[in-house]
């Protein structure tokens, strides 16, 4: 099969992209109709990955994105972000309602005085996102049409009725639960009371209210992990995401949490959530002293899912044309390395029939 | 009055502002329920009058009688993004006094990169990684570098967090007296404290964003 060609109206399609340190799952949920979460860029263009995808495919990115979600605010969850926004004129905007607290207005408002730079934070992806969103709205469109849509445990995103040509479709939000919101503004007011003062830059964690989003077309179940951990009581995490009663059964399709990182590991995913043996698919944080996923996590993932997909490779060493300056960096720095590889591409695409995933591979995926 | 140059707002890193936010009675006001900003309102004003700066208006000074003056650091001279955002925010009004030259030897450039730390493990490795754009070849991408916490001056350790942005230059170093040799500084950025106009641009952005969100 070649790139370019669509999905049919009855397929499911999950598309992951990841350029080493990024991630976009653009997903095609029957009917023309699709649905982008998160954003990265492509290295090469600098153009966001999902509308640069989007438009190959022949996809009217105005007309038929129906939902663009920003599941955490994350800069390799964002990037690009507001750019997918712009273009997809017909969308509603979904984030987690973690961001509707007053705690977080007051950090995104802070973090545009700050000028951050925009490889640091997502927030000012989401800034521009909003901006966009305001403009929507004073041109007289309605917040239900065009968002922020605040959403949380159980929430549904998007519900289409079975016709005579379509199955049946839902989208629903798996977190984050009541428990990780409460404790989330919580923690933000506190930075905030602690560092705002002195105009140091307030580091939110937000992999704790992350949004899981569960995908059911017909028979085809995708769930998409972003970067939830596995929290600390059956409370919060990947423990609540198994208490959630909108949550589709025999997913099977899998986006890896967090990377595969072991911190977001829970068995429930693989004996509650999931099929047994679904299709892993997973983006790579090829950032720091220890990128994700590492050799263990991929060890653990190839043991509990019929097959794992990456979208890149290890990130590659960088080299200088000044040798002086090549020395003196090798001798300063632990590790040196290209922040962003190639951009790698997996395709799955199921029928809402029941039937098993067809995976194609794209630029610079691999099958682990 | 020391100074007599006409500017609308004030930041400053001065001994004076740093006590100030962290005099404990005023950090007392900071309640568990509270709203963050109307509290760093109140340590604003605190900080200000401790201070003696007066924002809003055309003449300024300090309890001494000396200038408050805010100098950042000389990464400034060889970074063009942070020209550009001085010229595209005239709000930031600096007072600079004339530095004597403490140098005196010839620095040749050969590599220089804007850096935005993204971790630290002050824990574990005493390290932090940090994202390198490279501003001597702007057409590359950016790269990735784990450094040691030792490569930090310790001025500059306080400032050390994800976010922060820093300058790190590469070149060789002549002395007066002829000596050449190979040097790598890194230097980071510092963020000139909150100003009452940067509070109240704070405040109508959170009333803007309360009305998007709605109930
Ligand atoms: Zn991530």
């Amino acid at each position: 099969m070649t790139l370019d060609v669509p999905p049919r109206a009855d397929e499911l399609e999950i598309s992951l992209f990841g350029p080493g340190v990024g991630e976009c799952v653009v997903a095609h949920i029957g009917g023309g109709e699709w649905l982008v979460v998160d954003s990265c860029l492509n290295p090469e263009s600098r153009e966001p990955a999902a509308l640069e995808y989007l438009s190959r495919i022949g996809v009217r990115v105005e007309s038929d994105v129906r939902y663009v979600v920003v599941s955490h605010w994350h800069d390799d969850h964002t990037r690009g972000v507001s750019r997918v926004l712009e273009a997809s004129k017909s969308a509603t905007f979904v984030c987690s309602t973690a961001l509707r607290k007053n705690e977080f207005k007051t950090l995104i408002a802070m973090s545009r005085e700050l000028n951050l730079k925009d490889s640091t934070t997502g927030l000012d992806e989401l800034n521009q996102s909003l901006r966009c969103i305001e403009e929507r709205r004073e041109a007289g469109r309605r917040k239900v049409d065009v968002g922020p849509k605040f959403v949380h445990a159980d929430s549904v995103i998007y519900r289409r009725d079975a016709n005579e040509t379509l199955a049946d479709c839902e989208v629903v939000a798996l977190s984050p639960s009541d428990s990780a919101l409460t404790r989330s503004h919580h923690d933000i007011g506190a930075l905030l009371r602690e560092k705002a003062a002195k105009r140091a830059i307030v580091n939110v964690t937000p992999n704790e209210t992350a949004l899981v989003i569960g995908l059911r077309f017909g028979q085809a179940v995708a769930i998409l992990g972003s970067d939830l951990e596995a929290g600390s009581s059956p409370n919060d995490g990947w423990g609540a995401v198994l208490t959630t009663t909108t949550r589709p059964k025999q997913g099977q399709i899998f986006k890896v949490p967090h990377h595969g990182s072991e911190n977001a590991h829970h068995d429930g995913q693989w004996t509650t959530l999931m099929a047994p043996s679904p299709l892993a698919i997973v983006t790579p944080y090829a950032s720091g002293k220890n990128p994700l996923p590492s050799k263990a996590d991929v060890t653990r993932l190839k043991q509990l899912a019929r097959r794992v997909c990456v979208t890149s490779p290890p990130p590659r060493k960088v080299s200088f044309n000044d040798r002086m300056v090549e020395r003196t960096l090798n001798e300063v720095a632990k590790v040196v390395r290209s922040r962003s590889s190639r951009l790698g591409h997996v395709r799955v695409r199921i029928s809402s029939r029941k039937s098993s995933p067809n995976v194609e591979l794209f630029g610079a995926a691999f099958a682990a | 009055m020391a100074s007599a140059v006409a500017i609308s707002s004030i930041q400053t890193n001065s001994p004076a502002r740093t006590r100030a936010v962290c005099n404990p009675a005023l950090r007392a006001s900071w309640s568990e329920t509270e709203d963050p900003i109307a509290s760093l309102d109140r340590t604003l004003d605190g900080a200000c009058e401790e201070a003696g700066v007066l924002i809003g208006r055309t003449e300024i000074g300090s309890a001494e009688g000396r200038p408050i003056a805010l100098a950042l650091s000389s990464e400034l001279e060889t970074s063009p993004s942070l020209v550009a955002q001085s010229v595209a925010e005239p709000r930031k009004s600096v007072v600079r006094i004339p530095v004597p030259s403490e140098q005196p030897y010839r620095f040749e450039l050969r590599q220089q990169w804007e850096g935005v730390v993204t971790h630290v493990d002050k824990d574990d490795n005493d390290e932090l990684t940090v994202v390198l754009r490279d501003l001597t070849h702007p057409e590359q991408p950016d790269s990735e570098a784990v450094v040691s916490m030792d490569e930090v001056s310790p001025d500059d350790l306080v400032l050390v967090q994800p976010g922060a942005v820093l300058y790190w230059s590469i070149g060789y170093e002549t002395t007066t007296t002829g000596e050449r040799k190979r040097v790598s500084r890194i230097r980071f950025r510092r963020l000139p404290a909150w100003t009452r106009r940067d509070i109240n641009r704070i405040n109508a952005r959170v009333a803007e964003l309360d009305e998007l969100f709605g109930e």
